[in-house]
């Protein structure tokens, strides 16, 4: 049996988890080195390694698959050090990536950022105006032509954009996705008279309707391309001279890895594939667990993620954003306010209100407690102050906090304005800051029409599990995990993905559809994905595909997606399929909300390629009963607005409880990298998976039940 | 152009850092400060919901594609304390319709748990015909205890003429049919007379149709979520948050007005119709009050351009949210305290019974808003403290293309052609407007994706690009807006073509301090042309210059036409102003947007007096002399101006 090592390399940590033939998982968290990431990879690997007693050739000689999840695209956005691009597109139509749709100023902004009309920007452009090219050509809305291609003007527009230093070359033209002709002969051209250029053609990377999305996903393709290539063929190069067999896979923002080969044509399919990698570990350790309803929420340092997994399955946007740029490629939805430890507390001038965030004081200079300079309190000051966080067991003692220096922030800037204590204040603090997350837990889950008393509510992150005991609650979930591995659960997750190859299609149609079309386009797509996936190495047998398509009724702008039955359709299929959309719509929207009268119509159609990955089974600790006395270490007061403030407390090291171990709150459970909160009149129990289960769930603070919500 | 009166100099002082916040929970009264945080957050969260559901369950690309809609959620007396961050005018709307409701139908219909009420009566509340407000009532154990409401932009909603536009109308007697609040939902049971009663009036009842089902279930889901959290925190409570946001936010923007200098400003802007009809306001700040006058507006038209008095009161806020609450919860009725409209009857902007005003939006309570933004912007740009928040006029004319006729699959259709919301946004106090930045009263503004629009309409875009000079010059410049080029497609006519705007006589985006103005509105048809020829030969024109034809100018602010195929169509939108004298501005910023392509070398040279040679370098010698050469310019032609004696200083 293999060995799975999978390791996630985020900005500041590069975490790895190795499972090995006897299910058994081992974990280490080495620091990012961004001038070459491959390097902390391979120090995180060792780091695993050396804790099971063995050296890095043996480890990576047993590991297959190996899998990384990489934030170099997302960076190389961010900091927009991407290759120079040059643009070629239809005659006419050459600002639409700078226009953006006027909406890209506000992209990924929350409402509160909104109201500063004049701090708001567009994006900074990944493809300087002046590099852009319209060529001679038109196809109309049924994929005609209404003007062939002047394949002379973008021969001359590519040596034009080449002369002035394009290192890449994307290209999209209109209604592409229906008649690809034209940039396949645009891309011949090149490849012909320009070899070696990389070229990114809009009908391959995201053939689906919507120019400037469209657009935008190709562009940003052929900037990422470079680094990501750079990066992924310097990881290839350390890690088969360090012994690994076959090719690493890469986790993707679909929720599943490629190998490292294909994503270097696909850099784009990596963005936010970060926050993929929790939202997939879930969903597998639910299925270990029985649970099929999840939140997920990743409290980190400056951001709070939310994703949904959903029967099963995790929850898919079909048009994220990054970094301004709204793009179409199906992505694991994760939305992400600013709220977490390094959310800075201030007083409202005019009003003296008390509020937290947006503002962050980041790593650097970071909380107050740090030291480093920061002068504004932050969440984290507030939980140090509060008890909820140990002063000499931050990071496992490797940075002492400076307590005193927290207390006489928050006391200054907080509690003296308001003319309360300072642990007042505190409380307040994290309060408003619990009620944030938990806002918009409340409008993912209700907001879609969920119930959140259906879900259970995982929470991850460095600092997930020390909000999570409130903020689960407020919403009123049905079960709050703190899965084991908490803090590089990430890597767990990219452990457990399969190979996904997900194709898709535009083809807009009007209700009753033609079944012979849209078999036809299924057929097609997934022997794209089979093709691919077998490619990879992965056997027939092993290999699933699902078909899904996006419907609306006719005007309407947001589609649902429909499941499709496999195989040949007949007429009765695609009724069903369409009796699905009336179904889903009337449970999203309330029953009658469906307007038939308007027709209903289909766009896109895609297929999601599973290439299963044996993987070796984790096995289940055997119950070890309930006393959890061997894992406490003392206690400290903590305080609770429940109790009347500071309590005696009792803490636990994480590592040394044992499944069947049960720990009532309140209590304070301390690892290395986390801290977990067990409230007054809350318990925790530790199941086979090493999971801290919360129950039975009752409001921590208030003694009203909390709302089980209302449905959308 | 002389379009811009100008105010008193402010005098200076009254900023800075005197007396700030009084001890801040007096605001909101007895709630506990954490807990009023926690519930005024969850409110505002409620009301993104509404307006989400509202977008999803639309079918019309005006509320999707251009986002004309909005949410709120208003008091039990119909006080608007929260509002979606879409278009900001709306709310006013909504409150408006409650407070009749709540006057006029409150025992003979009655108000019930499960009531869904809507109303396009302008002289009620609605901003125009076209914007039908629906509210609902929030009732907890019986009480009435708040409203919810929401608003989308209908396309047609019946009358003479297709659209909004009343071409021809005199009167309110020749627009689309008025409807005062009437109840579509009972106890929670749609009245299917009302429905159909109202579906009955449009050419479009499909579109419509579905558009009412978005307004209720916007209001029904805002409705549960308040009622949820009464649940949870009890009645007292968030009866005492609702109050207290209104409070918190006259606190906070008082607070604003005392940082910023007292003074008065004044704006005269033009609507062109039959007549031009100046909309005139002078800014008066004293304190922490703030009064806009109108009172010296024209008289109303008959029909088509007025705006009610309810909708030049939105439109003030509308300015006022985005000028000065940068920083704050966007809550109408606290500022509503604060803010004195004064409005004359009978004119423009303070329609009298029965004066039509089928456009008002993009006319009458339009340039309130860009009047009152304009003294607003006087007013910031006189302060060290919130220079930074200064912005220059964002487009100052909305273009609207309504369009009806048959479709390329042989079904009647109606449509609005939005993309001129992607005008220029105002220049800054230190960087320039944003190219097709949008427009003021809605920071998610959107315009759809051409191949959206080829899919749903008969329609082939020959071009959609920035236009070059669009944006006033100043040394910082106002954005750049679009041009489009479009030719029927698949069809034999496009038969109703209704082009509309303001500011076509003249530009409505005015420069600050020194600036230029933005270009103006321009629509044109070349008719009969080779277009087809071109085509099928393998070119495809971009310019309307490229095909052979006879030009056809729409002078007016307002055109009804039809479209053949071989006529070719071109509208440019309206830029932002500028800020500051163009002569100051670093020449090689004036060479960067010429390699951008977004200034035209001869633009550099007339209004920047920058000279930008063919290899793209800026020729030191000759700028400074031709800076100097239009300085003397400026110079011999100055003149102490002929005092008009009329409104506005």
């Amino acid at each position: 049996m293999n060995t799975v090592i999978a390791v996630d390399s985020g900005g500041t940590f590069t975490d790895a988890v190795l499972l090995d033939a006897d299910g058994r998982v081992t974990t280490s968290k080495s620091p990012s080195t961004p001038q070459d990431f491959s390097a902390g990879v391979m120090a995180s690997v060792a780091g695993a390694a050396a804790s099971l007693g063995i050296g890095l050739g043996q480890a990576l000689g047993a590991a297959r698959p190996f899998c990384v999840g990489t934030t170099v695209a997302t960076n190389a956005l961010l900091t927009r050090s991407g290759a120079r691009v040059g643009l070629i597109t239809t005659k006419g139509h050459e600002d639409a990536l700078i226009i953006g749709r006027t909406i890209q100023k506000a992209a990924g902004l929350t409402d509160r950022e909104l109201t500063d009309l004049a701090r708001l920007e567009k994006a900074r452009p990944i493809v300087p105006r002046p590099l852009t090219r319209g060529v001679t050509e038109r196809v109309d809305y049924k994929g005609s032509v209404v003007v062939g291609l002047d394949l002379d003007e973008a021969r001359a527009a590519a040596s034009d954009l080449l002369g002035m230093g394009a290192e890449a070359i994307a290209v999209c033209f209109l209604w592409s996705f229906l008649n690809p002709d034209h940039e396949r002969r645009v891309e011949d051209m090149i490849a012909a008279e320009h070899p070696g250029v990389p070229v990114t053609c809009s009908h391959r990377i995201a053939p689906v309707i919507k120019e400037y999305e469209r657009t935008a996903t190709t562009a940003l393709n052929a900037y990422l391309a470079r680094s990501t290539r750079d990066y992924l063929s310097a990881l290839q190069r350390r890690l088969r001279d360090g012994g690994l067999g076959g090719d690493p896979v890469v986790m993707q923002s679909t929720g599943g890895v490629a190998p490292a080969e294909t994503c270097k044509d696909r850099a784009v399919a990596l963005l936010g594939s970060g926050p993929a990698g929790g939202v997939i570990g879930a969903a597998r350790l639910g299925q270990m667990m029985g649970i099929d309803h999840i939140v997920t929420t990743d409290v980190g340092g400056t951001s709070f993620d939310v994703g949904l997994v959903v029967g099963g399955e995790p929850l898919v946007n079909g048009a994220p954003v990054f970094d301004q740029y709204h793009t179409v490629l199906p992505a694991i939805d994760v939305v992400s306010i600013g709220a977490g430890g390094g959310s800075v507390a201030w007083i409202e001038p005019g009003t003296g209100l008390l509020k937290v965030g947006p503002a962050s004081a980041g790593a650097d200079p970071g909380p107050v407690c740090y030291g480093a300079g920061g002068a504004e309190p932050t969440v984290t000051d507030a939980n140090l102050v509060l008890g909820r966080i140990d002063p000499d067991y931050f990071l496992g003692g490797a940075k002492a906090l400076d307590k005193p220096r927290a207390e006489a922030a928050i006391g200054e800037r907080i509690a003296g304005p308001l003319g309360i204590t300072v642990a007042e204040a505190a409380a307040g603090i994290v309060d408003i800051i619990d009620a944030r997350m938990a806002d918009l837990v409340r409008n993912q889950t209700i907001g879609r029409g969920y119930d959140p008393g259906d879900f259970a509510l995982f929470a991850f992150g460095g600092a997930g599990p020390l909000h999570a005991g409130a903020y689960a609650i407020d919403v009123g979930v049905r079960a709050i995990v703190v899965p084991a591995h908490s803090s590089v659960f990430s890597a767990f997750g990219i452990a457990g993905s399969d190979l996904v190859n997900v194709r898709q299609a535009s083809d807009p149609m009007m209700a009753p559809f033609d079944p012979g079309r849209v078999s036809e386009i299924y057929a097609r797509l997934e022997e794209q994905a089979r093709a691919d996936l077998a490619a990879a190495g992965v056997a027939a047998h092993n290999v699933s595909a699902a078909r899904e398509i996006e419907m609306r009724y006719r005007g309407q702008v947001h589609e649902l997606r429909v499941p499709v039955p496999a195989g040949r359709l007949g007429p009765a299929d695609l009724d069903g399929v369409t009796a699905e959309f009336r179904r889903r719509y009337d449970r999203r929207f309330g029953r009658g909300a469906g307007f038939d009268e308007a027709g209903i119509e289909a766009r896109t159609l895609l297929v999601r390629g599973a290439g299963r990955v044996v993987k070796p089974e984790m096995h289940p600790e055997p119950d070890q009963g309930p006393d959890p006395a061997r894992a406490r270490t003392g206690e400290r007061p903590v305080f609770f607005r429940g109790l009347g403030g500071f309590s005696p407390t009792a803490v636990f090291r994480r590592e040394r409880l044992r499944s069947g171990n049960r720990v009532d709150g309140p209590a304070v459970i301390e690892a290395a990298d986390t801290t977990v909160v067990v409230h007054p009149s809350q318990s925790v129990r530790v199941d086979q998976w090493g999971s801290l289960l919360f129950e039975p769930l009752e409001s921590p603070e208030s003694p009203e039940s909390p709302e089980s919500g209302g449905h959308g | 152009m002389g379009s811009s009166g100008n105010g008193a100099p402010p005098p200076m002082g009254s900023s800075g850092n005197g007396a700030p916040a009084p001890a801040g929970s007096a605001a909101i009264g007895a709630v506990d400060p954490v807990l009023f945080e926690i519930l005024s957050s969850r409110l505002s969260a409620i009301n993104d919901e509404s307006a989400m559901t509202m977008r999803l369950v639309s079918g019309s690309p005006v509320a999707n594609e251009a986002y004309d809609m909005n949410v709120g959620l208003m008091d039990a007396d119909g006080e608007c304390f929260a509002i979606g961050m879409y278009i900001t005018i709306h709310s006013l709307a909504l409150s408006a319709t409650v407070k009749d409701i709540k006057r006029r139908f409150a025992d003979n219909l009655g108000i019930g748990p499960g009531d869904v009420f809507m109303s396009n009566d302008p002289y009620v509340g609605a901003c125009h015909q076209m914007d039908v407000a629906v509210v609902a009532p929030i009732f907890w154990e019986g009480e009435l205890v708040g409203w919810t409401g929401s608003t989308v932009h209908q396309i047609d909603l019946g009358g003479p003429v297709e659209g909004q536009v009343q071409i021809g109308a005199t009167s309110i007697w020749g627009e689309q049919p008025l409807f005062p609040p009437i109840k579509i939902v009972e106890a929670g049971r749609t009245r299917s007379d009302v429905e159909q009663g109202y579906l009955r009036r449009t050419r479009l009842p499909h579109l419509v149709g579905l558009d009412l089902r978005a307004m209720i279930a916007g209001c029904n889901v805002g409705a549960a979520r308040v009622q949820d959290l009464i649940g949870r925190y009890g009645l007292d409570t968030v009866r005492a948050v609702i109050a207290g946001v209104s409070s918190a936010t006259e606190a906070r923007f008082r607070a604003r007005l005392a940082e910023l200098p007292d003074g008065t400003w004044s704006h005269r802007g033009y609507i062109e119709y039959d007549d031009v009809y100046p909309v005139v306001v002078e800014m008066t700040k004293r304190g922490d009050s703030l009064v806009f006058d109108f009172t010296k507006s024209a008289d109303q038209a008959g029909a088509v351009i007025n705006c009610t008095r309810p909708a030049c009161v939105g439109a003030t806020v509308a300015a006022v949210l985005p000028y000065l609450c940068f920083d704050m919860a966007w809550s109408p009725a606290g500022l509503q305290r604060a803010i004195e409209v004064r409005t004359r009857e009978g004119s423009v902007v303070h329609a009298a019974w029965p004066a039509g005003v089928s456009k008002a939006t993009t006319t009458g309570s339009f340039m309130a808003t860009i009047a009152s933004g304009v003294c607003l912007s006087k007013m910031l740009a006189a302060t060290e403290d919130h220079l930074d928040h200064f912005m220059s006029t964002w487009m100052g004319g909305l273009y609207v293309e309504d369009m009806f006729g048959i479709d390329q699959r042989g079904n009647f259709f109606g449509a609005a052609i939005l993309d001129a919301m992607a005008g220029g946004s105002g220049a800054r106090a230190r960087s320039d407007g944003l190219d097709a930045g949008g427009f003021l009263d809605s920071p998610s503004a959107i315009i759809a994706n051409i191949e959206d629009i080829e899919y749903s309409y008969p329609l082939l875009y020959l071009s959609r690009r920035i236009q070059a000079d669009t944006g006033g010059a100043g040394r910082y410049r106002g954005g750049n807006t679009l041009a489009m080029t479009y030719v029927i497609h698949d069809v034999d006519e496009l038969p109703t073509k209704i082009m509309h705007a303001i500011g076509t006589c003249q530009p409505g985006s005015i420069g600050v301090a020194g600036a230029y103005p933005s270009n103006t509105n321009q629509f044109v048809i070349k008719r009969g042309t080779n277009v087809r020829a071109l085509l099928d030969g393998g070119a495809v024109p971009t310019h309307i210059d490229e095909v052979d034809g006879e030009l056809e100018i729409f002078a007016d602010s307002i055109a009804r036409t039809s479209q053949r195929p071989d006529d070719v169509y071109r509208y440019v939108a309206m830029g932002g102003g500028g800020y500051l004298d163009p002569l100051d501005r670093d020449p090689r910023r004036v060479q960067a947007d010429v390699i951008d392509g977004v200034v035209t070398v001869a633009h550099a040279a007339e209004a920047y007096g920058v000279v930008v040679a063919s290899d793209g370098t800026v020729d030191s010698e000759a700028t400074e002399a031709r800076r100097a050469e239009i300085r003397d310019q400026r110079r011999r032609s100055a003149a102490v101006p002929a005092m008009a004696g009329a409104a506005g200083a």
